[in-house]
Order: C-alpha cells, then sequence, then structure tokens
C-alpha cells in the first residue's frame, strides 16, 4: 500500500510541477529488440552521458556501442593489412639453399657492425 | 586508413594550434593520427636539447606532448621486431639515402646518415602497423617503392601529402 500512496503522492506532485516532456529516443526501425541488465554505475555513467547527448540512457547505449564497434573495426582493419604487409614481406624472401657451414661467430659480429660502418 | 604523421608534420603540434584542432577533429571521428616511436625521438630530442640550454617553453611543450600522448589524443606506433626487421632489409638495400633535388645540402654525411635511418625506421614502423605516410619527404616515395619490391604481394605504403592546416 506505502507504493500506491506514494505513486498516488508523486501523481499530485507531478500534476504541480510544470510539465516535464520526456526524453524520446529516435526511432529505430529493423533491428534486434533486446532486454538486458546493465550493471547500477554503469547505468548511472549512461543515464549522464544520455542527459548530454539530450537522449535516453537506452539510446545512449546503443550510440556508445556503435561507436566502439567502428573503432574495433577500424582496428581488426589495421591488423589485418599489418599481417597481409608482413606475411607478403616473410614469404617474399625465400630461403636462399642448404649452407655447407653456419655463419661463425666472427662473421655474425662483422656482419652486425656493419649497420655502424656502411654509408 | 590512417596515417603516420612525419617529423615535419608531427612537430609542429601545439597547444592551440590548427595543427592541434586538425588531430582533434580526426580524434573525434576515430581516426586517430598516430606518430612513428622514431619520430618521437627525434622530437623529444630537440625539446631535451633546447631544455637542456635553458629555453623552459621547450620544457613545457614537452610535458603538454607528454599529456597529449597519455590521454589517448596521438597513437605511438612501437618499433618492434617486425619493423627492426623491415628497416634492416631496407637498408641492407638502400645503405645510404639516395640524391634527391630536395636533399638539404647543410647536413654532415654523418648526420645525412641518422636521418637517413630514422627515415627508413619510420617508413618501416607505418608498414608493419598498417598504416599510411603523411610526409612531404622526397626520399619517401622512394623507401615506399623499394618496400614494394620487398613485399610485392602487400598492400603497398601509400605516401600522402601532409595535411593543410
Amino acid at each position: 500500500m506505502a507504493s500506491r500512496a506514494s505513486a498516488a503522492l508523486s501523481t499530485v506532485e507531478d500534476t504541480q510541477r510544470a510539465p516535464r516532456r520526456r526524453r524520446r529516443a529516435p526511432r529505430r526501425t529493423g533491428g534486434h529488440r533486446a532486454q538486458l541488465t546493465v550493471p547500477e554505475d554503469m547505468w548511472v555513467a549512461l543515464t549522464s552521458v544520455a542527459e548530454a547527448l539530450g537522449t535516453t540512457p537506452n539510446d545512449a547505449l546503443v550510440r556508445l556501442a556503435a561507436e566502439r564497434l567502428e573503432d574495433r573495426r577500424r582496428a581488426l582493419e589495421l591488423q589485418r593489412r599489418a599481417e597481409e604487409r608482413w606475411q607478403a614481406f616473410t614469404k617474399a624472401s625465400p630461403p636462399t639453399g642448404t649452407p655447407s657451414t653456419p655463419l661463425s661467430e666472427q662473421q655474425l659480429v662483422a656482419l652486425s657492425g656493419a649497420f655502424r660502418e656502411d654509408g | 586508413m590512417p596515417e603516420v604523421w612525419d617529423t615535419t608534420t608531427a612537430a609542429r603540434l601545439r597547444p592551440d594550434s590548427p595543427v592541434l584542432s586538425y588531430a582533434t577533429s580526426r580524434r573525434k571521428a576515430g581516426e586517430r593520427i598516430a606518430f612513428t616511436a622514431s619520430t618521437l625521438s627525434e622530437i623529444s630530442y630537440g625539446l631535451h636539447k633546447a631544455t637542456i640550454a635553458g629555453n623552459a617553453a621547450a620544457d613545457m611543450q614537452l610535458q603538454w606532448l607528454r599529456a597529449q600522448i597519455a590521454a589517448g589524443l596521438i597513437a605511438i606506433l612501437a618499433f618492434d621486431d617486425r619493423a627492426a626487421e623491415i628497416a634492416g632489409a631496407l637498408r641492407a638495400h638502400m645503405p645510404t639515402p639516395p640524391a634527391t633535388a630536395k636533399t638539404p645540402k647543410r647536413r654532415s654525411k654523418a648526420n645525412s646518415r641518422v636521418a637517413w635511418i630514422m627515415d627508413l625506421q619510420s617508413a618501416a614502423t607505418a608498414f608493419v602497423h598498417g598504416y599510411d605516410l603523411a610526409t612531404a619527404d622526397t626520399h619517401h616515395p622512394l623507401i615506399a617503392a623499394k618496400l614494394n619490391t620487398l613485399a610485392p604481394t602487400a598492400p603497398p605504403l601509400l605516401i600522402q601529402a601532409p595535411p593543410r592546416f
């Protein structure tokens, strides 16, 4: 009964205040309807983001998810291109044959030293 | 594709500048500007050198730049194992900078060699991280062409003109 009483009170209060326009999210046609539990702290943060954007927390959640998905798509595209380049580089330099003897330590040091000597 | 700025463009990033506005707008659009670690090293060198000489504004710029990087305005691309191998391969094929019409004549041979190695490192870094390179340096198209021969089936490293501010 207490809840009914408070509901009634709030109705009285609401009618006494200036009418407040309810925020509405843009109507999305198509897509998948989902019911989900949002952690409380996330909901608080979403509510303030929604207020800044002038929309509802649900819509803010969808917008943030869309931004994050776009970031992820870009990151994956970069990663794919990076991998393609590396694979192309390694495949373009096949082994030159089997050596009769491996390089000596002295030869290896001399070859590395060339970086500082050449040019 | 997102681009890496070379030192000539990257060094112009400062507070209240059109370069900063451009970088900020790119970040908001989800396409962060990137510097290579080699470029950051070049910028850091100049600012630290000036700071040591008593230039407080250089020190302030250094701290500001550090804060922008920490805040995620700019991505810094690591000179990692793949970039190091490709930079080495590039130098083995091109030990010294090719003569170009715009090669600065004021540099000593030793300094030209350092600049050349930094150019190779930056190009290799952009390449292995999947980026393109925004630069006005006339050496970079030659380096990109060499990369195309070293990795002929790879998506090429595109050289773009630096953005206009």
